[in-house]
C-alpha cells in the first residue's frame, strides 16, 4: 500500500447546517413555554394513571408491611420492620424464597437459551418455520390453569404417560408432583416449556432485523462458517433482543403462581412454595396482611432491581447508539 | 500490496424464479481499470457484484479473475473486497475494530480471536499487533484516524462510508467491488469524495467495478462504462464514446439526462426534407431522430421546426424550454437565462437542431414515432 495517499480530513466532518437543530427542537423562549404545556397536558392522563394505579397501591403497600393489620380484625398498630425480621425469621418462608430462587436460577437460563437454540433452528431451515412457529408459541396463548391440569394428566403417578414410559423402559416410576425432591424439578421443566415459545417468537423475531447485508460482509471477512457467522453477527446484533428477554423471563419466572397453585398446592412439605404463593397463603388463608405485605415488597423490590439494573447498566452497551 | 488482476466475466445467467436479473452477461476487466456499471434500478447491477462476489450463485456463465476460475470459490477466498451500499458496519464493533475484522477473522482462530483465551494461543500477540499496525495505516490512508475508537452510529454518511472502504481495503484485495457506495451521500459530499475515490483507485492500481445508477458519476470517474438494462449488456465504452455515440436510444436517455428529445424522423422529414442527420437523409430513414436539449436552438423564426412555448425551467445561467411540436412531441432547448423573459408560456417559434449531433434511432417499440411522448428520463 503506497503510503502517501490523504483523504482531506475534512470532508469526514461534513455537518448539518448551523441553526437547523435548534429550530427543529423551539428553543427560542416563546416556543418553549407554550410546548412545554403542550407537553405536560399530554403526559397529565397517563401520569394520573400511572399514580392510581402504581404508585397509590405500591405505597399503601409498604406502608403495610409496617404494621401489625390482620384482615377482619378491628384496629391495627405500626410494628416497624417487624414483618421483614418474622419473615426473614419464618422457616417456611424462608424455604419458600430459597426456592424462589433456585426456581428463577435453573428456569430463566435454560429457557432464554433453549429458546435461542430453537430460534436458530427454526430460522435456519425453511418450509415447516411456520409450523414449528406455531407449535411453540402454542404455551403462549393456551390457558395456563388447563394447561397446568394437562400436565398434571401427564404427569400422574400412576396412570400418567411420562410414568407409563418409564416403565416400558424399565425405570421406576417417578411421583414427579408428590416427591419432595423431584416436585420443584417437576415445575421447572414445565416452568421452562411454559416461559420457551414466547422467548423464541422474540428471538425469531430480533433475528429477523438483522440485515442480510451484514451476514454477507461477514462471508467476505472470512467468518462464513456457523460459529463465525453467530460469533461476529448475529449474537452481538440480538444483544438487546437478549437483554429483554432476559429482563422479562427473570421477572416472569419469579412470579410463578398458577403451576404452583394448581399443581402442588406448595406441597409436598412446602417443597414447592415460592414467593407468590406464600404471599397469597399468607394475605388470604391466614390473613396476615402485615407479613404478605412485607412479601409484596421484596417481590417488588427484586422486579425493580432487575429492571434498573437492566437500564443503568445494560442498555447503553447493547443497544450500539 | 498484492498485483491487481483482470477480471472476465462470461455468459452469466442468474434467474430468480422466471425473471432473468442477469441474462447472458459478459464483461472483460483489464488489471487496474476503474470500470462503472450503470444502468436503472432493478436492471441486475448489484445481482452482478454478488455474483463476482461468490455470495450469490450464477446459474450459468464462468468468471475468471486473475487467470483463474473462482468457480466453487468461497467469497473470503476470491481476494475480492465488496463495499455495500448500505456500508454494513458492524454496529457493535468500533472502526478500529470493524477495520481489524477481515484481518482478525483470516489470520487468527476462533481461539486467538477470544478476548480472554486469546492470549493463550501461542503467537497471536504478534498476529495482533500487526493486524493493529495495518488498521492505523489504512486510517492514516483514509483520514480516519480520529475516528477510529467510534461505533459506526457515531459517524455521520460520508465517515461510514470512508470506514467502509477502508475494511475494503485493508486487505489489499485484487478486485473491489463497489455497491452505489457514494448514493447515501448528498449532493455535495458525494461530488467531493468520487474525486477521492477515483485518486485511491489510481494510487492502489486495483482493479475496480463501480455500480451506480448514476450516469454523472460513472461519467466523472472511470476508464469505461458498462450501460446495462434488464439484467443485459447494452453498451461497453468510454465515457466519451457513450456520450457521442450511444448504441441505442435507450443509452442515449440514459446518458442524457435530465432530458432527450425524441423526434418522428416523418415530422421532421415535412418540414425539413432535404435535412441529413450525420450523412441520412431524414426523408429516408424511418424512426426517431435525437438529439440534447444542448445541441437545439429557439428562434424567432427561420428553417426548423415550429413549436408552441409550454414552460421555462431556470437552471442558473442556463435555463430549459419546454415545448410542444405542432404534433404534440414534446421537446426542451437549452437556453440562456436572460432569454427566458422572450419565451413566455405559448408563444410560438422555431425550434432548430445540429444534425451532426443528433442521432437516428429505430423507434421504441409500440410507438412508431409520431405518438407525442416525454421524452424525460424518470
Ligand atoms: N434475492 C432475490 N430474490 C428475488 N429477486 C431478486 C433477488 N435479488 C434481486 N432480485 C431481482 O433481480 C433484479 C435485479 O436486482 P438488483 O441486482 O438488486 O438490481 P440493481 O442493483 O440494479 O438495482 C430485480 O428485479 C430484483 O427484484
Ligand atoms: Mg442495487
Amino acid at each position: 500500500m503506497p503510503p502517501t495517499c490523504r483523504w482531506s480530513p475534512d470532508v469526514a466532518t461534513a455537518s448539518l447546517p448551523a441553526g437547523g437543530l435548534a429550530a427543529l427542537r423551539g428553543d427560542d423562549a416563546t416556543g418553549g413555554r407554550s410546548r412545554r404545556r403542550a407537553g405536560l397536558a399530554l403526559a397529565a392522563p397517563a401520569a394520573a394513571l400511572m399514580l392510581v394505579l402504581l404508585f397509590a397501591p405500591s405505597s399503601l403497600v409498604l406502608a403495610l408491611s409496617l404494621t401489625d393489620y390482620q384482615f377482619g380484625m378491628p384496629g391495627m398498630a405500626w410494628v416497624g420492620l417487624d414483618n421483614y425480621a418474622a419473615m426473614l425469621a419464618d422457616p417456611n418462608i424462608r424455604r419458600s424464597l430459597a426456592n424462589t430462587f433456585l426456581y428463577v436460577a435453573v428456569v430463566a437460563p435454560a429457557s432464554i437459551f433453549l429458546a435461542l437454540l430453537l430460534a436458530l433452528l427454526i430460522e435456519a431451515q425453511g418450509r415447516l418455520r411456520g409450523l414449528f412457529r406455531a407449535v411453540f408459541f402454542l404455551p403462549v396463548t393456551a390457558t395456563l390453569v388447563a394447561m397446568a391440569t394437562a400436565w398434571e394428566v401427564l404427569l400422574h403417578p400412576t396412570f400418567g404417560l411420562v410414568n407409563a414410559l418409564l416403565s416400558m423402559l424399565g425405570f421406576e416410576k417417578v411421583r414427579f408432583l408428590s416427591d419432595p425432591d423431584v416436585a420443584l424439578w417437576s415445575l421447572a421443566v414445565i416452568g421452562v416449556w411454559k416461559l420457551v415459545g414466547y422467548n423464541i417468537l422474540l428471538f425469531v423475531a430480533g433475528l429477523a432485523t438483522i440485515p442480510r447485508d451484514l451476514y454477507e460482509a461477514a462471508a467476505v471477512d472470512g467468518a462464513d462458517d456457523g460459529w463465525g457467522r453467530f460469533t461476529l453477527v448475529t449474537w452481538p446484533m440480538l444483544g438487546p433482543v437478549t437483554l429483554f428477554v432476559a429482563v422479562v423471563t427473570l421477572i416472569r419466572s419469579f412470579s410463578e403462581f398458577e403451576t404452583v397453585a394448581v399443581l402442588t398446592l406448595g406441597g409436598p412439605n412446602n417443597a414447592t412454595a415460592m414467593i407468590l404463593y406464600t404471599l397469597y397463603e399468607q394475605a388470604f388463608r391466614f390473613f396476615d396482611i402485615g407479613l404478605a405485605s412485607a412479601l409484596a415488597v421484596a417481590f417488588l423490590g427484586f422486579v425493580a432491581g432487575v429492571s434498573i439494573l437492566k437500564v443503568w447498566f445494560f442498555d447503553g452497551r447493547v443497544h450500539y447508539v | 500490496m498484492t498485483a491487481s488482476q483482470s477480471l472476465d466475466v462470461s455468459g452469466i445467467v442468474r434467474a430468480f424464479g422466471p425473471a432473468r436479473a442477469l441474462d447472458d452477461f459478459s464483461l472483460s476487466v483489464a488489471p487496474g481499470e476503474f470500470v462503472s456499471i450503470l444502468g436503472p434500478s432493478g436492471c441486475g447491477k448489484s445481482t452482478l457484484l454478488r455474483v463476482v462476489a461468490g455470495l450469490e450463485d450464477a446459474d450459468a456463465g464462468t468468471i475468471r479473475i486473475g487467470d483463474r476460475s473462482v468457480r466453487g470459490l468461497r467469497p473470503k477466498d476470491r481476494q475480492i473486497a465488496f463495499v455495500f451500499q448500505s456500508y454494513a458496519l458492524y454496529p457493535h464493533m468500533t472502526c478500529r475494530q470493524n477495520l481489524a475484522a477481515p484481518l482478525v477473522m483470516r489470520e487468527l482462530s476462533p481461539f486467538g480471536r477470544n478476548r480472554l483465551v486469546g492470549r493463550l494461543v501461542p503467537g497471536s500477540g504478534a498476529v495482533r499487533r500487526a493486524i493493529a499496525e495495518r488498521v492505523e495505516r489504512t486510517a492514516a490512508l483514509l483520514g480516519i484516524e480520529a475516528l477510529l475508537d467510534r461505533r459506526p452510529s457515531q459517524l455521520s454518511g460520508g465517515q461510514r462510508q470512508r470506514v467502509a472502504l477502508g475494511r475494503a481495503l485493508i486487505r489489499e484485495p485484487r478486485l473491489f467491488l463497489l455497491d452505489e457506495p457514494l448514493a447515501n451521500l448528498d449532493a455535495a459530499l458525494r461530488n467531493r469524495t468520487r474525486g477521492e475515490l477515483h485518486d485511491l483507485q489510481r494510487r492502489l492500481g486495483t482493479t475496480t467495478l463501480f455500480v451506480t445508477h448514476d450516469q454523472a458519476e460513472a461519467m466523472a470517474i472511470s476508464d469505461r462504462v458498462v450501460v446495462m438494462f434488464a439484467g443485459r449488456v447494452r453498451q461497453i465504452g468510454t465515457p466519451d464514446d457513450l456520450y457521442r455515440n450511444p448504441v441505442d436510444l435507450d443509452v442515449a436517455r440514459f446518458l442524457s439526462q435530465p432530458h432527450l428529445n425524441a423526434v418522428g424522423a416523418a415530422l421532421i422529414a415535412n418540414t425539413l426534407p432535404s435535412l441529413r442527420v450525420r450523412g441520412t437523409p431524414v426523408a429516408r430513414a424511418g424512426g426517431v431522430v435525437a438529439f440534447r436539449p444542448e445541441h437545439a436552438r429557439v428562434m424567432e423564426a427561420g428553417r426548423g421546426l415550429p413549436f408552441t412555448v409550454r414552460r421555462a425551467e431556470h437552471a442558473g445561467s442556463d435555463a430549459h424550454l419546454f415545448v410542444a411540436l405542432r404534433d404534440g412531441t414534446r421537446c426542451v432547448a437549452r437556453i440562456p437565462s436572460e432569454t427566458i423573459a422572450d419565451w413566455p408560456r405559448g408563444r410560438h417559434g422555431i425550434l432548430a437542431f445540429d444534425p451532426e449531433a443528433a442521432w437516428i434511432f429505430p423507434a421504441p417499440e409500440g410507438d412508431a414515432g409520431h405518438a407525442p411522448h416525454l421524452s424525460v428520463v424518470a
